[in-house]
């Protein structure tokens, strides 16, 4: 079968990684995978075993295909309109939305009696009506692809993407799909996928499983499914990878000869990094100056946001921070300092000026907030509004919703509306910091520990230790954490399932 | 006519030779028009009267504000004598409006006057010291840091116009194509523009790829005479008179024989990335990766005096230093003449003078104005901001030397180890080419079917 090119930029990574996980030039299919092209629109299919029948509309009208293991698609009389998909029930088990709730979509397995044996929280917002189970695993759709779901361990990973209206088909021998890996591929061909189940299951065994990184990890951020990480490298040149997390692929997302990596110029260390849905920035230095740059996933493109060199000696670059499309970073320039947007174009954008040094910023979708240090938090929107938030003693803070969360020099977790009110105070480790907080579990780092925090109630669990831990963060997936000596480093996932049971 | 791009890339070849389609907001930018070419000397490739005007306290050539390139094949059939004398009198008649240079590609060659082609394409003399004789027109070759999928094409006729009145070039291609349905199937139109801010107004390129809505046209500086910001058209690295002529140099046997006055013409269609360039390159950067790195440039300047041309020596110095070239130092250690040279007309070129001529200009064209096979040419709906490249050279071997230094291929064979299109490579980075051909350019009295004549 054969390896399906989806990225050109990761080359490095191949470098980068020890083991366990494994980085790809190629995103493969897993192992076993069929693959079959044809020509023209596949308008329905069918799983029967291993055998696929197909009805393909093309120029020269609509004809009925029959893909069996081993052998190349042979024509059928059959008319295409008997070709209908015939999905696995789903009685052992339902998807359940959160309606924009801040909870996540979830899949609950029912046991004989009709009542719910797990309640697996899910790392994306499903399609529910596309659920279909078979030998313990749950296929559905959610954003662009088909994931599937462990029923027992709630092990979720993402197959492949799939052509837009496709509803994949799962038996117990494996998995049907029109493939969407390859974008540049011509409309005009349609690519069905098999999966085998083994090869599902195996897919299932690699989610999530942390890896080394070849060099030390300077500085993790986290966004939904994506885990964004800078590691440092033997020439000279710092590295931006990203770990998508539920299709287990690791990829070098800074050129290897741009910016950050300028001949001649060779950067400094990358000291900060905030991630945003696909789009990463990241702190590195440019003539003896630090340099905000940003990439995505896809583009192979770096672009240099601000650079200090060019703004005057007095002014620094502070705090970075991401959420969705929302990407912003603050810029010190004597008593004021700005915060400032990255625009689609890869422009940097002043949205506001706050008074003193900005220690720390969050973002939460279109919300952005920036602690001074006074303890103010300062909240702005894109879209205009601004609002103030006191929390006296503040050292770090997060903002989610309609909340604000912020670790306090007292040792507290203060929990605050945006108006102000002051919801619940939580003590906490002692020196913990750095807080997160996602569907209302609050992460903290104190020393090598990471803990979690029910926000609602204070309870309050450690899930790591970590010797050199670099950051936590906590995001629909779970928590991801880094460690890092002066050699190497180690990301890892402790998956929201976990998370929960921990303090719920 | 107002045609949109769409329906320019959906319509025949007459009707987008007849439109002007976004090249029509040029017009409304430019200040009153100046007259056209005037018929020249024996050398159709090179431009009399040309304006020289001083920038940034540097000698700088002002090219004509518009160009247009037709390429063509023969439709099969044709008869040669009378397509001949069609031909000429068609260039003729155009020639008191625009500019017009006719260069022939290796097809036509090998189509239709195959023999006489053995015979009289002159043989490249230095390429062929290894053994393998080698002609000065080659077909057009792939380089190390052209992106996967250039095209190499195959067009039989390629014809350059240019003049400072936009309807006039436009008018001048039509005319001629217009007329010649039967004889030339036009397979391309391909547009564009450079300077106009010599005199310190906003310039062409820059009022162009605002209007266009190009990302980083707003960081193009005003007066620039190309997308990129620097000036190309230095007095001091444009090839003197005749410099670029088959058999001046002695590169090639071509002297007394019947491409004597012609050249060679490379064409290719390069897209930039203008947002990458300003936004990740500063200006001191940028001047680095124009021309040669740590050259020192007050911020803000444009035209960049290159009278201390580079040697290999320097290039690789700098290279193992710093990791990084020039594309200027790069390409001088071939397109700069090594010592002092007698050419065969006994004018005395001295040492660091520039042999090509050049005569490339930005587009919109994303590749091209319109393509009889838009799929093979891929073309897109959208403006995109590149540069039409088109260049003489004395051989087409001469132009490959020249384009491999500036992937870090140096003319002494040494092979520096630069990633393609990276950012050590100057401008490659982010220059991404689409299409190449090599031509040969007749000398003015052969200009129409060259060779064809004698087959009579």
């Amino acid at each position: 079968m054969g390896r399906v090119p989806v990225r050109l930029a990761v080359a490095g990574a191949a470098l980068l990684l020890a083991a366990p996980a494994v980085a790809y030039v190629c995103h493969p299919d897993p192992a076993g995978t069929r693959s079959l092209s044809v020509t023209g629109q596949v308008v329905a299919y069918r799983l029967q075993g291993t055998t696929v029948t197909l009805a393909v509309r093309s120029q020269s009208g609509c004809q009925v295909l029959v893909w069996r293991r081993g052998a190349r698609p042979g024509p059928s009389s059959a008319a295409c309109s008997t070709v209908r998909p015939n999905r696995a029930p789903a009685s052992s088990a339902r998807l359940v939305a959160a309606r924009g709730a801040d909870r996540p979509d979830r899949l609950q397995v029912l046991g004989r009696d009709g009542r719910t044996v797990h309640s697996w929280p899910l790392p994306v917002a499903v399609r529910v009506d596309a659920l279909q189970v078979s030998r313990g695993l749950a296929a559905y759709r959610a954003r662009n692809g088909i994931w599937v779901t462990a029923l027992a361990s709630g092990r979720t990973t993402m197959v492949a993407p799939v052509r837009r209206g496709d509803v994949p088909l799962l038996n117990t021998n494996g998995l049907v799909y029109q493939d969407n890996t390859l974008k540049a591929a011509p409309r005009s061909t349609t690519t069905l996928k098999f999966v085998p189940t083994r090869a599902v299951r195996g897919e299932l065994a690699q989610t999530g499983r942390g890896f080394r990184t070849g060099g030390p990890v300077r500085a993790l951020s986290v966004d939904g499914t994506q885990a964004a990480f800078a590691v440092g490298g033997a020439n000279g040149c710092d590295r931006v990878m990203f770990w998508s997390i539920p299709w287990r692929s690791v990829f070098q997302v800074s050129q290897k000869a741009g910016p950050t990596c300028a001949p001649g110029t060779r950067s400094g260390r990358i000291t900060a990094l905030a991630l945003a849905g696909n789009r990463a920035e990241w702190i590195t230095t440019h003539r003896g100056r630090p340099m905000l740059v940003a990439a995505d996933g896809i583009g192979c493109q770096e672009w240099v946001i601000r650079r200090l060199s060019e703004l005057g000696p007095r002014t620094a670059l502070g705090a970075l921070a991401g959420d969705g499309n929302t990407l912003v970073f603050s810029v010190e320039n004597g008593p004021v300092t700005t915060v400032g947007r990255v625009t689609g174009p890869y422009r940097g954008r002043d949205l506001a000026g706050v008074p003193g040094a900005v220690r720390a910023l969050s973002a939460d979708r279109w919300q952005i907030g920036a602690l001074t240090t006074g303890g103010t938090i300062t909240l702005n929107s894109v879209h205009g509004f601004r609002r103030h938030v006191n929390v006296p003693g503040a050292t770090s803070f997060a903002v989610r919703g309609s909340a604000v969360v912020a670790t306090t020099r007292q040792g507290r977790l203060a929990v605050v509306s945006l108006s102000g009110r002051r919801l619940h105070s939580w003590a906490i480790p002692a020196g913990a910091s750095h807080v997160d907080v996602q569907y209302g579990i609050a992460i903290v780092t104190a020393g090598s520990s990471v803990y979690a925090v029910d926000v609602a109630t204070g309870r309050t669990a450690r899930l790591a230790v970590a010797t050199g831990l670099v950051g936590a963060q906590i995001e629909p997936v779970g928590v991801v954490y880094a460690t890092t000596t002066a050699r190497r480093g180690m990301i890892r996932l402790i998956p929201m399932s976990r998370v929960e049971t921990a303090v719920r | 006519m107002r045609l949109t791009r769409r329906e320019l890339i959906a319509g025949t070849a007459g009707a987008a030779l007849a439109a002007g389609g976004i090249y029509e907001l040029a017009d409304h930018l430019t200040a009153s028009p100046e007259p056209g070419g005037a018929v020249g000397p024996r050398e159709q490739h090179e431009l009399q009267g040309l304006r020289v005007v001083e920038n940034d306290g540097v000698e700088v050539v002002v090219p004509p504000l518009f160009h247009q390139v037709v390429t063509a094949t023969v439709v099969p059939g044709t008869q040669l004598a009378d397509a001949r004398s069609r031909f000429e009198d068609a260039l003729a008649s155009i020639e008191d409006r625009a500019a017009v240079t006719v260069a022939w590609g290796l097809p036509y060659f090998r189509r239709h006057v195959a023999a006489l082609a053995g015979r009289h394409v002159p043989t490249d003399l230095r390429a062929s010291e290894t053994g393998r004789p080698v002609k000065a027109l080659l077909d057009a070759r792939r380089f190390p840091s052209d992106p996967p999928g250039v095209i190499l094409e195959a067009n039989d006729v390629a014809a350059l116009f240019r003049g400072d009145v936009r309807r006039d070039v436009d008018g001048a291609a039509a005319q001629v194509f217009g007329g010649m349905r039967d004889v030339f199937a036009v397979t391309s139109i391909r547009k564009g523009f450079v300077g106009g801010g010599f005199s310190g107004g906003v310039g062409l390129p820059k009022r162009m790829a605002v209007a266009a809505g190009i990302d980083g046209a707003d960081l193009i500086p005003d007066t620039a005479e190309l997308f990129l910001g620097l000036t190309s058209t230095q007095k001091a690295s444009l090839g003197p008179h005749r410099i670029a002529n088959l058999e001046t140099l002695g590169y090639t046997d071509a002297a007394g024989g019947y491409f004597e006055g012609g050249t060679h013409m490379h064409l290719s269609h390069i897209r930039e990335n203008l947002a990458a360039w300003y936004l990740n390159f500063d200006h001191g950067e940028r001047i680095g990766a124009a021309f040669r790195p740590g050259l020192g440039v007050a911020p803000g300047v444009q035209t960049v005096a290159e009278d201390r041309p580079a040697d290999v020596a320097a290039v690789e110095a700098r290279f193992r230093s710093e990791s990084r070239i020039g594309h200027s130092a790069s390409i001088q250690t071939v397109s700069r003449l090594g010592r002092d040279t007698v050419a065969a007309d006994g004018t005395i070129y001295r040492r660091g003078t520039s042999v090509p001529q050049r005569a490339d200009f930005n587009t919109l064209d994303n590749p091209f104005f319109w393509s009889s096979r838009p799929e093979h040419d891929r073309m897109e709906p959208d403006p995109a901001a590149g540069v039409h490249f088109v260049i003489f050279n004395p051989t087409s071997d001469d132009f490959h030397r020249t384009r491999l230094a500036m992937d870090g291929v140096l003319p002494d064979g040494t092979r520096l180890p630069l990633p393609p299109r990276g950012r050590g490579q100057g401008f490659n980075a982010v220059l991404a080419t689409t299409h190449r051909q090599n031509f040969l350019v007749p000398p003015r009295a052969h200009r129409s079917f060259p060779l064809s004549e004698l087959l009579d």
